[in-house]
């Protein structure tokens, strides 16, 4: 992170949290790691304050802090990722809204505007009826902060009838879908410290029984791993600090109606609890107490890797509706529905080290079967006639074949009318590699035939019946798995396992950040420049006479796009001197296009952008201050007519629609910060 | 080529064909010597051996041959070379002999050289290089086989700056010109536009799919004049011969579906379409393909093997493919770099921000 994601890290708490927060952040921010007594002195703030404003901060998770068992000195950190998550809490309810419902976005509000909570606190919070408002962004700036609970009310109370059992039904939905997690200890301290601390709990290296050095080192780092792991999720098979959150967690209701399988849970408890207390038959299921309740001291807070895992989903389906259709999209959020269960974060570090350089291992990744996504997609009517034929409505459904498969059916029914020379090129290439093949029914190459004759085929598998829904859906698919991006990868029906599709999401998302990048090159600096920008990715480093042919653009022309380029940092040039002399004329100068580069300088403008845009919001919200704070008065809310003159609420007004404007565009700012850092 | 001696001048009537005869001068063995020779394809080089066989030469002598070999050389008429440090000949054709015959010695030389460049040319530098000649000397000669419409200077791609000669009546190569984007030795940008153009609707139109419009359908279900048919079909045909025009609502074709134009047929129908009198070969059309693919307009799908149109391109349809980055008043600031908080320039006077809240 770099100053102007620091300057905007301080600009959204002192948004949300208030100006004696905000200066204790930027401290913190501006020196790093901080004791007590170093804080108060760079803060210039009596003891009591900053005690206050910490005591806030870490509330918020704003603040990591670490007590060291050495010399019992408690230093503390800011926390930057979340603290730019501030900035996404719209979006974070929007999401819980529309996966669990109102009620789930106003817990989510709460949470957010609380940092953490106890079970107990909430439900009674909920339970006496109180109203609450949903976090909007206006009311967070303009309510009190050290009171966020009491924003400002919109008259809506239409709530107040929550019962008991919706409230624990939701936030149960929450914790299954991983939106809410329970709150550990490692959560409120650093990456570095958490190490720190786990490898005092693990075995030394010296203590594995392994033949050499360099294993005992291996092992050793596998426990750590581990170890950080199970706090990161939570997983329990830690005694002392988390047992009373574990009790809570036993007695945790089972919703009644099982919609997922206990697979999934199975995965991430046991294996966990397996490996490190060593008890295979002990699985812990925490969903499956026999009370109806959760345990009120419960803490949970907001799982932000988890709503960035939603994000990126919302992004994929949106980018799929861009270019290729909405009707594709459609089955494509189906598919990322059916994996996000399966998917905690987006960017998941590989559980074995040895595998990054292999080849991703596309039947590791988490897996969905068509006949599942068939069973999701209850109205297909839409997508029968979304994609296109031929002229002659011929199609080749031969080349989706499983190559050896294809090869019979070609001997057998190769009239000569389908198979082409090209054909027979593809089959030489999928041979080779088959991971991208997948297989179809293999009754006919002509779907109108199939369609009209499958029926009565007496040699159809009854895992091949046609069935028009079925194949409308999977041609979608097909069609999702051909495009260049990658969105979707096929693995092939094995004579154990059905047809199932997956999505390689680091080749993906290196995918969609090129393309990303791109789009801005392209409206920044024109076709042109991205043309000079493909061709330097593609062929790498590149003189200025190669690349001027290979461009097909005028040497002058070219050299007018290179430059702001250049100017710009997109792009790079190397000197590479032909001789000691470090002569120009001897020298040779190569164009290249660093994508990490690129991306690097790009989040920066973003970050900077986002900062103006509040500091702008600000200032405009200075200009009105007098009236904005009278029309937040609790007396005057809901009466502004009353209270307000008319020059004041038309200036309200425009201040508002200015505000929201700015917001609008800080989170769509944030949406490219979300698809260029965090996807 | 033996036959071509009109416009001979009369010094040369020496040197006139005739058959060989029983009775033989030396000038009619010379002669015949070289209509033998003449006669088989042109760039054919001659050995000892070979000549020998003719028998032409009286007992086969090897000084007589020499001798022979040496006056037609000196004519112009044979070349002398060697191959495997044995001599050997070709044959020059007449006119050229006179050609070179009417040159000064120091032109001929040049010209040579020329000459042996083919279509390739040569450059000056490299010429005189070669020659060893003094500057003036060859500049001198160069210009005097200009005027002579002998050779003349050609612009090399790769090397606009360098002065380049060739023979007058040669064809200048692609790797010369540059091929077919290249008029003059200059980029046609035009050209390469068009082209462009051409191809990408072309590829379009057969890579997505076109759901008709309703209205076209009304109309043929409506009873229509019959102009108006006539029109429409005219319509259809040309888009079909053509391509189309992006649009949003088109459609991603069904995975079987096996018309996404390869190199081959792009270049075919381009040939086809009496767009441009110049034959695109397909390593031309590759390129212009590459083009189209890094412009963002085209993707290759199947393993790069056909290609497909991208359904959005920045642009199009008045569709600004811009993101929140681009379109905030900061995403195309100009002085970005030096926006500070209490800088000369900061959010708080900031005119594009004025501009972009008031819109």
């Amino acid at each position: 992170m770099s100053r102007h994601a620091y300057e905007l890290c301080t600009l959204l708490v002192d948004d949300t949290y208030g100006e004696l927060t905000s200066r204790i952040f930027e401290v913190l921010l501006c020196y790093g790691r901080l004791s007590l007594p170093a804080l108060q002195h760079h803060t210039h703030l009596s003891y009591r304050l900053v005690k206050h404003g910490l005591s806030v901060l870490v509330q918020q998770h704003l603040v990591l802090w670490y007590t060291s068992s050495d010399d019992h000195l408690t230093l503390y950190e800011a926390n930057t990722t979340v603290a730019y998550s501030l900035v996404r809490s719209g979006k974070y309810i929007k999401i819980a809204e529309a996966q669990a419902g109102e009620f789930a976005g106003k817990v989510i509000s709460d949470l957010l505007l609380l940092g953490h909570a106890r079970v107990g606190d909430l439900v009674q919070a909920y339970g006496v009826g109180q109203s609450r408002s949903t976090h909007d962004r206006l009311a967070a700036t303009r309510g009190p902060p050290s009171n966020p609970l009491s924003g400002l009310s919109e008259g809506r109370n239409e709530e107040q009838s929550v019962t008991l059992e919706s409230i624990y039904g939701t936030l149960c939905d929450l914790l299954r879908t991983e939106s809410v997690s329970r709150v550990h200890l490692s959560h409120f301290r650093s990456d570095a410290d958490n190490r720190s601390e786990a490898e005092k709990l693990v075995p030394k290296p010296e203590e594995y029984k392994a033949k050499s050095k360099r294993e005992q080192d291996a092992q050793h780092e596998a426990a750590v791993k581990r170890k950080l792991k199970e706090w990161k999720y939570c997983a329990d098979g830690e005694e002392g600090e988390v047992e009373d959150l574990r009790k809570g967690k036993k007695r945790l209701h089972q919703d009644s109606e099982p919609r997922r399988p206990d697979q999934k849970r199975q995965r991430l408890y046991s294996p966990l609890i397996q490996e490190v207390v060593g008890i295979p038959g002990e699985v812990y299921l925490p969903m499956l107490g026999e009370t109806d309740y959760l345990d009120s001291n419960l803490i949970l807070r907001v799982n932000h890797a988890k709503f960035v895992v939603l994000m990126r989903n919302d992004h994929l389906v949106d980018l799929a509706d861009r270019i290729i259709s909405t009707s594709t999209a459609r089955v494509y959020a189906q598919v990322l529905r059916a994996l996000e269960p399966k998917v905690q974060e987006c960017r998941e570090e590989p559980e074995d080290l040895n595998k990054i350089d292999a080849e991703a291992d596309l039947g590791s990744l988490p897996q969905v079967s068509t006949d599942e996504l068939v069973g999701a997609i209850k109205d297909s009517s839409e997508l029968f006639n979304a994609l296109g034929k031929s002229d002659d409505g011929r199609l080749d459904m031969a080349q989706f074949d499983h190559p050896k498969k294809r090869r019979k059916k070609q001997v057998i029914s190769d009239n000569g009318s389908v198979v082409d020379g090209e054909a027979s090129l593809d089959e030489e290439e999928d041979a080779s590699d088959s991971n991208d093949e997948d297989n179809i029914s293999d009754v006919s190459s002509d779907l109108d035939e199939v369609n009209g004759e499958a029926e009565f085929d007496p040699n159809a598998m009854p895992s091949f019946s046609h069935n028009p829904h079925r194949d409308a859906i999977r041609n979608h698919l097909l069609v999702l798995a051909m495009h260049p991006l990658s969105f979707l990868q096929h693995l092939p029906k094995t004579s154990i396992l059905p047809e199932r599709w997956t999505i390689d999401f680091p080749t993906l998302m290196k995918n969609v950040i090129h393309h990303t990048l791109l789009e801005i090159i392209t409206s920044r600096h024109g076709l042109p420049a991205a043309r000079l920008t493909r061709i330097l990715f593609d062929k790498g480093k590149t003189d200025e006479k190669v690349l001027c042919s290979t461009s097909l653009l005028a040497q002058k022309t070219m050299r007018s796009y290179l430059l702001p380029l250049h100017k710009a940092g997109m792009i790079g040039l190397q000197e590479v001197p032909r001789d000691n002399s470090r002569n120009p004329q001897r020298t040779n100068f190569l164009w290249f296009f660093d994508p990490e580069r690129c991306k690097a300088k790009m989040l920066e403008e973003t970050y900077k952008t986002m900062a103006r845009c509040l500091g702008r919001a600000r200032v405009e919200g200075e200009k009105v201050k007098g009236t904005v704070e009278k029309a937040s008065r609790s007396d005057v809310i809901g009466k502004e007519e009353k209270f307000l003159g008319v020059q004041e609420l038309e200036a309200l007004n425009v201040w508002r629609e200015m505000d929201e404007r700015i917001w609008g565009e800080v989170s769509r700012l944030d949406d490219l910060v979300a698809c260029l850092r965090d996807f | 080529m033996t036959s071509s001696t009109e416009g001979v001048p009369p010094k040369d009537q020496d040197v006139t064909m005739t058959e060989p005869s029983g009775v033989s001068s030396p000038k009619e063995l010379r002669n015949a010597l070289y209509a033998r020779c003449a006669s088989f394809e042109e760039g054919h080089v001659f050995n000892q051996d070979e000549l020998f066989a003719f028998e032409i030469i009286p007992d086969n002598s090897v000084e007589k041959l020499l001798a022979y070999t040496k006056q037609l050389a000196k004519d112009g008429l044979f070349k002398l070379m060697t191959k495997d440090g044995k001599a050997c000949w070709k044959v020059v054709k007449r006119a050229d002999a006179i050609k070179y015959r009417s040159l000064s010695q120091e032109e001929a030389l040049v010209y040579s050289y020329i000459e042996g460049a083919a279509r390739e040319g040569i450059w000056s530098k490299l010429l005189r290089n070669k020659t060893n000649l003094h500057m003036t000397t060859m500049n001198r000669a160069i210009k005097s086989l200009e005027n002579k419409n002998m050779i003349k200077a050609v612009k090399i791609v790769k090397y606009p700056n360098r002065k380049t000669y060739m023979l007058a009546k040669l064809q200048p190569s692609e790797n010369v010109t540059g091929g077919p984007f290249y008029t003059d030795g200059v980029l046609d940008e035009e050209f390469v536009h068009q082209m462009s153009l051409w191809t990408e609707k072309y590829i379009i139109g057969r890579s997505w799919w076109h759901p008709p419009l309703p209205e076209h359908k009304k109309k043929s279900s409506s009873k229509m004049t019959q102009e108006q048919a006539e029109e429409l079909r005219a319509g259809e045909l040309r888009q079909r011969g053509h391509g189309r025009d992006r649009s949003k609502t088109m459609l991603p074709m069904h995975p079987g579906y096996r018309g996404f134009p390869n190199l081959s047929e792009v270049t075919k129908a381009i040939n086809g379409s009496g767009l441009s009198g110049v034959t695109m070969k397909e390593s031309e059309m590759g390129q212009l393909l590459d083009i189209l693919c890094w412009d963002g307009r085209l993707e290759k799908i199947r393993h790069g093997k056909a290609y497909r149109a991208i359904k959005q391109v920045d642009g199009e349809d008045g569709v600004e493919l811009g993101n929140a980055l681009t379109e905030s008043p900061c995403g195309r600031c100009p002085v970005f770099d030096f926006c500070e908080e209490g800088g000369p320039v900061n959010a708080r006077s900031c005119e594009y921000f004025q501009e972009w809240l008031q819109f």
